[in-house]
């Protein structure tokens, strides 16, 4: 009679179970999708703005009428991208979106450069194919109401040959491909970069741009915005300045500089966007505001607000009404109310140094206290933690409140920091996080979190740092995870130079290996590996293997080591999925994260005893 | 929510019965261009036979001339609403008066409203400047209400053959009414907020139904609707709890004072109906807005999170405001008061019908004085009935000394205040009219400087300080106290001192009353308190005068305060 019931149980267990599963799935996808406007544009009248949107691995550009809000206008950046290119590649991107006119875009996605095969040299030698490269760089526009869109030009359009190819005045009216066509003997060729410089001030429809790199030397041209007629360019006109400055394309001077710091911020030369940027920021207490675009003549200004739980909207300031109108939300698939409370916090250590970063707390804590889970930055100093971070949502979902601490050097190292940190980068970290800690703690007596139960995680350095603080302060930091993270540093920094490895091995050292790499480097005290027998804590080590080599090799030694010693740690191989940010392989490997945790953190049967700090 | 159509939109100026006469609020000022709407005149008792009947219920006092049975449906329609509209806004957020309402109730012919005196003068006004015709350019409200500092009146035409209590509604400017009359003042945002959602909220049928909110236009909301991304502009909430003098001088845009509107409803709308905590939240939240100026760290301490959170949370939610019908329950309410309906006594007769009387010549004297004296006439011999045949209630008192006031018979009054003040009326305004003429007697022929002794104004506070024993309490009265206290060569006690300080924090908002204050408190050696009372009011200033005496003062006493004890008692008022 009883086993219906249990059948019932057991079915609705496993339908539960599921549900979660996906419910799960779900969130990390909509945590980690793409959120939108990546790049925008306000029209010269600011009554149109332009914005990117991922689909899948493609790019399309919305194009909204701010003063007859209606059907936004989708247009697909690149229908005809070749699929198998696309594949390897990363997302779609733009390098240049800007209205020329009140009703015309002009927009380019990032250049692709496709090395033609190798030819044979004779002797089963091959050589690198003389032609070429084969350069994608479309520069593309479209209406307002998304009618005439088409390729502008592209590096094809500019291809060029050898001087000497050209023998006769007929040649020189010839195309490459007519060229190749007169002639026996192939004819080289060669595609140049397009580089865009801007519209003519008192003729918009006139784009400017810069051809370089093929045979002849760098020429520039003016592009019809409506037909696409090239003509050459008498000008010698000044590339515009990237990153970090900011550039008014109106009035043809750069107006500002974003600065790294604890937040984002520009330091505006021009005094009118600098009166805009105070009132903006009366606007919104608490929040990062970010001038991206204008109008010609400033009445409207087009800003970005990050900051809080949310992962960021958009706004219009229009400037005669005093009104910000919200345009977008930058990931509206998000629910606000689903979003775990964040805040940014500061303060001043005990030892002067300014400490910043965000917490996170739990909607739904699953313990009361809930614990805490500590984020180090994955460089050093790194750049400051960004506002909404879809990771701290993730472990704010387990039911951690979640510090993401930015280094006390992230707006730029100080001198008086130099010693202590040439000495020992990982003890000033782990010192900073326990103030950190203490500080959290002492401003939050209503929002108690369970100081039994610190948990510390990282990536790269960062997880080098929540390895070495199990190992500095046992007793406060229960158990950790590091992710792709070096237990070894000087072979980390030192990489032997091998041929054939891919650049890829040296990416992502975000720190400056001076700080570390010099003659009074005490190695052993800064190794993990060496000091392997001060790990007592539990540790899962996440590593995507072949990433980098010194971390392969440091993190097995290390394993080893720890079996040795009867505590052999958690490991997981990660995919490249990962560190890609794809939903899918994160989803696993937060499950796999939430497992350890329940087994080493959480799990009634863990005991939290005594442990011995070593130094 | 078709029902509303049915339904009789009624109230403490309400309109009951389908009439199709204009109704003019008391304190709706009139159009320049609109007919002038002159309250009813009730029929002489020697005229009509229909015998008054008297119920006192729910602080209100009601004389009806409709029946027993009509009467009651009424007051208990009236109490239900009154106790539904405690739902939307707790007790403590509306006004609060000692004195009972007064709410007159009559069925007969509308045509008997206006006296033939009044026609008679209308017309020869109308004849001498050559006007329309008569009738074309006056009207008599069947339904208004008329208020005084201390109390309000209601007049109710009532159709008996088509009167049904439940479709009784509280209109929205009764709504406005009780919330202004709250102290410490409720800010403007909130007052307009809960207003318009007034407006938009049924509680008739399915107490309590919220319509969607209209943001802008019904065109605006119809495509928010549709499409919960469209781009909105919203107020930061700095902006949109900003303090009405600053209001004043913000940005004027008509797209930006829509926007105000719109949000402002929204905010109140939002706190409401996520119920729970957030709505405990915005109460919390209202009574340290009543006190002063709103910061982001009082308003996160009432809600947990900051401005720029808020104003997300609004975007967020006003695709669902615009499509969204929200019920509120009301939870189990609370017991009806008893009520009995009784013939009504020739005091009460007097007293209530007199009172409305009363009332009704200050507004006529506001809208069309040429016909002011027929309503001081009517008053007069209405309480005079009484006090003739012999009755000496201290209520009926002072009604006719307020009465003699409102007719300019300031000499006349006295005879009438004095007793009723000494028999311990409860009539916050009468001890104050008794207060400030005694004062104007101390004063006359005296000069500005004159210091008095305690003793010569210790008739002048004791009528003040009974005053702050009742509700409401009078801004007047702590003005009144405040210049007494200026004038006396003795320092205040600290319960004297405690008393201005009380009027200081009730009317923070208000600087006519602050600034005073901290005068007299100047005056008396509390230049740190004083300037306390300037800075809390500062911000609240609307106009210039007010704003540059304000700022003399703060900058006298602080110089004051800068220097080692002095004598010097800061200079005149603005």
């Amino acid at each position: 009679m009883r086993l219906p019931h249990l059948c019932f149980f057991a079915a609705s267990v496993f339908v539960a179970g599921l549900s979660r599963a996906a419910s799960f799935d779900d969130r990390v996808e909509a945590l980690f999708r793409p959120p939108l406007a990546e790049m925008m544009a306000l029209s010269p009248e600011g009554q149109r703005v332009a914005y990117t949107t991922q689909t899948g691995r493609g790019l399309a550009i919305v194009i909204m009428n701010l003063e007859q809000p209606g059907p936004r206008r989708r247009v697909i950046v690149d229908p005809d991208r070749d699929a198998a290119f696309a594949e390897d590649q990363p997302p779609a991107q733009l390098r240049f979106l800007r209205w020329a006119t009140a009703g015309r875009l002009v927009f380019a996605p990032t250049e692709r450069v496709l090395p033609l095969p190798p030819v044979a040299a004779g002797k089963g030698r091959s050589v690198p194919n003389p032609d070429g490269p084969t350069i994608f760089s479309p520069i593309m526009a479209v209406d307002a109401d998304g009618k005439r869109r088409g390729t502008l030009v592209d590096a094809r359009d500019f291809t060029e040959t050898p001087a000497d190819a050209r023998r006769t005045l007929a040649d020189l009216l010839r195309t490459p491909m007519e060229l190749a066509a007169t002639r026996n003997e192939p004819i080289r060729w060669r595609m140049p970069h397009l580089d865009i410089l801007g519209f003519v001030p008192r003729d918009r429809e006139q784009l400017v741009i810069e051809t370089r790199g093929g045979y002849s030397m760098p020429a520039q041209h003016l592009v019809d915005i409506r037909t696409g007629n090239v003509r050459s360019f008498g000008g010698n006109w000044p590339s515009p300045p990237v990153e970090p400055q900011v550039f008014d394309w109106f009035r043809l001077k750069v107006v500002g500089e974003r600065k790294d710091g604890v937040r984002p911020a520009t330091a505006w030369r021009d005094d009118e966007l600098g009166r805009v940027q105070r009132e903006l920021e009366l606007k919104f207490p608490r929040r990062a505001i970010e001038i991206l675009d204008w109008s010609e003549t400033r009445a409207r200004v087009l800003f970005r607000v990050t900051g809080g739980s949310d992962p960021g909207r958009v706004f219009v300031f229009q400037r005669s009404e005093d009104l910000v109108l919200e345009i977008l939300r930058r990931a509206p698939w998000l629910s606000a109310a689903k979003l775990n409370d964040t805040r940014f916090f500061e303060f001043d250590a005990p030892d002067g140094a300014h400490l910043s970063g965000y917490l996170t707390w739990p909607g739904k804590p699953r313990l009361n206290p809930p614990p805490l889970l500590v984020v180090f930055p994955s460089g050093f100093p790194g750049r400051a933690q960004a506002a909404f971070d879809p990771e701290a949502q993730i472990f704010a979902d387990l039911g951690f409140v979640v510090a993401r601490l930015n280094h006390r050097s992230v707006a730029g190292v100080k001198a008086e920091d130099l010693t202590a940190l040439r000495a020992a980068v990982d003890r000033v970290a782990v010192d900073d996080v326990r103030a950190a800690i203490e500080w959290i703690a002492a401003r939050n007596p209503d929002r108690p979190f369970d100081r039994k139960r610190v948990a510390t995680l990282g990536r790269g350095f960062g997880g080098y740092l929540a390895v070495r603080a199990l190992q500095l302060q046992p007793t406060v930091f229960r158990s950790g995870i590091a992710i792709d993270a070096p237990m070894d540093l000087r072979p980390w920094l030192r990489p032997p130079e091998t041929v054939g490895v891919a650049p890829r091995a040296k990416a992502g050292r975000d720190i400056p290996a001076a700080l570390i790499d010099h003659e009074g480097a005490d190695w052993k005290k800064l190794s993990v590996l060496e000091q392997a027998e001060a790990l007592t804590n539990p540790v899962y080590l996440l590593v995507e293997p072949a990433r980098n080599a010194a971390i392969d090799v440091a993190t097995d030694e290390l394993r080893a080591r720890l079996k040795g010693l009867g505590r052999a740690p958690d490991h997981l191989e990660l995919d490249a999925g990962f560190a890609a940010a794809r939903p899918e392989s994160r989803a696993t490997v937060y499950r796999r994260i939430e497992e350890f945790f329940n087994l080493h953190l959480h799990g009634y049967a863990v005991k939290i005893g005594p442990a011995k700090e070593v130094e | 929510m078709k029902r509303i159509a049915g339904m009789t939109w009624l109230v403490l100026a309400l309109h009951a019965g389908g009439l199709s006469l204009p109704v003019q609020a008391a304190d709706t000022p009139a159009a320049a261009a609109a007919p002038v709407v002159l309250p009813p005149m009730m029929v002489e008792e020697s005229i009509s036979s229909v015998p008054w009947l008297h119920v006192h219920a729910g602080g209100t006092e009601f004389l009806s001339r409709c029946s027993a049975y009509t009467t009651r449906q009424f007051v208990e329609a009236w109490l239900t609403k009154v106790q539904l509209l405690r739902v939307l806004v707790p007790e403590e957020f509306q006004a609060r008066m000692d004195v009972p309402a007064v709410c007159v109730l009559y069925g007969q012919d509308l045509k008997q409203t206006v006296s033939a005196e009044i026609q008679r003068e209308l017309q020869a006004g109308e004849a001498r400047n050559g006007d329309s015709p008569p009738g074309s350019r006056v009207n008599i409200a069947p339904n208004m209400r008329l208020s005084d500092r201390d109390m309000h009146a209601t007049i109710v035409y009532i159709d008996e053959a088509m009167f049904d209590g439940s479709n009784l509604s509280i209109t929205a400017g009764h709504v406005r009414y009780i919330l202004k009359g709250r102290v410490p003042d409720l800010p403007a945002w909130l007052v307009e907020g809960i207003e318009r959602t007034y407006r938009r909220a049924d509680f008739v049928l399915d107490p309590i139904t919220l319509d969607p909110l209209v943001w802008h236009s019904q065109g605006e909301s119809d495509a928010l609707a549709s499409d919960p991304t469209r781009p909105r502009a919203l107020l930061p909430a700095n902006e949109l709890f900003v303090t009405d003098a600053l209001r004043a001088v913000e940005n004027q845009h008509p797209r930006r004072l829509e926007t105000r509107a719109s949000e402002q409803e929204l905010f109140f709308r939002w706190a409401f109906v996520t119920g729970g905590p957030t709505r405990e939240a915005l109460w919390k939240f209202a009574v340290r807005a009543a006190e002063g100026p709103v910061t982001e760290e009082i308003f996160e301490a009432s809600f947990g999170f900051g401005f720029s959170e808020l104003r997300d949370r609004l975007s967020d939610y006003l695709p669902t405001a615009v499509e969204e019908t929200a019920w509120i329950d009301p939870g189990r309410l609370p017991p009806l008061p008893r009520i009995e309906v009784e013939r009504a006594t020739p005091n009460q007769i007097a007293r209530v019908r007199g009172e409305w009387e009363r009332l009704a010549i200050g507004y006529v004297q506001r809208r069309l004085p040429q016909v002011r004296e027929p309503y001081i006439a009517q008053a007069r011999r209405t309480l005079r009935r009484a006090f003739d045949a012999g009755d000496r209630d201290p209520r009926l008192l002072a009604t006719m000394g307020l009465c003699e006031i409102d007719a300019g018979n300031e000499g006349g009054a006295r005879e009438f205040l004095e007793p009723a003040i000494a028999a311990g009326v409860v009539r916050p305004r009468a001890y104050h009219e008794v207060a400030r003429l005694r004062f104007a007697d101390l004063r006359r022929g005296v000069p500005e400087t004159k210091l008095f002794s305690f003793t010569e104004l210790a008739p002048i506070f004791y009528p003040l300080r009974r005053a702050l024993t009742q509700a409401p309490p009078l801004a007047e009265v702590f003005v009144l106290l405040a210049e007494a206290w200026a004038r006396c060569e003795m320092a205040p006690a600290a319960a004297e001192f405690a008393e201005l300080e009380t009027g200081a924090r009730l009317f923070a908002r208000r600087p006519t009353v602050g600034f005073p204050i901290a005068l007299a408190l100047a005056r008396h050696e509390k230049k740190a308190e004083a300037v306390a009372v300037l800075d809390a009011s500062a911000g609240y200033a609307t106009d210039e005068n007010t704003r540059a005496g304000v700022t003399r003062l703060r900058a006298e006493l602080a110089a004051a305060l800068a220097q080692p004890p002095a004598d010097q008692v800061p200079a005149a008022l603005p």
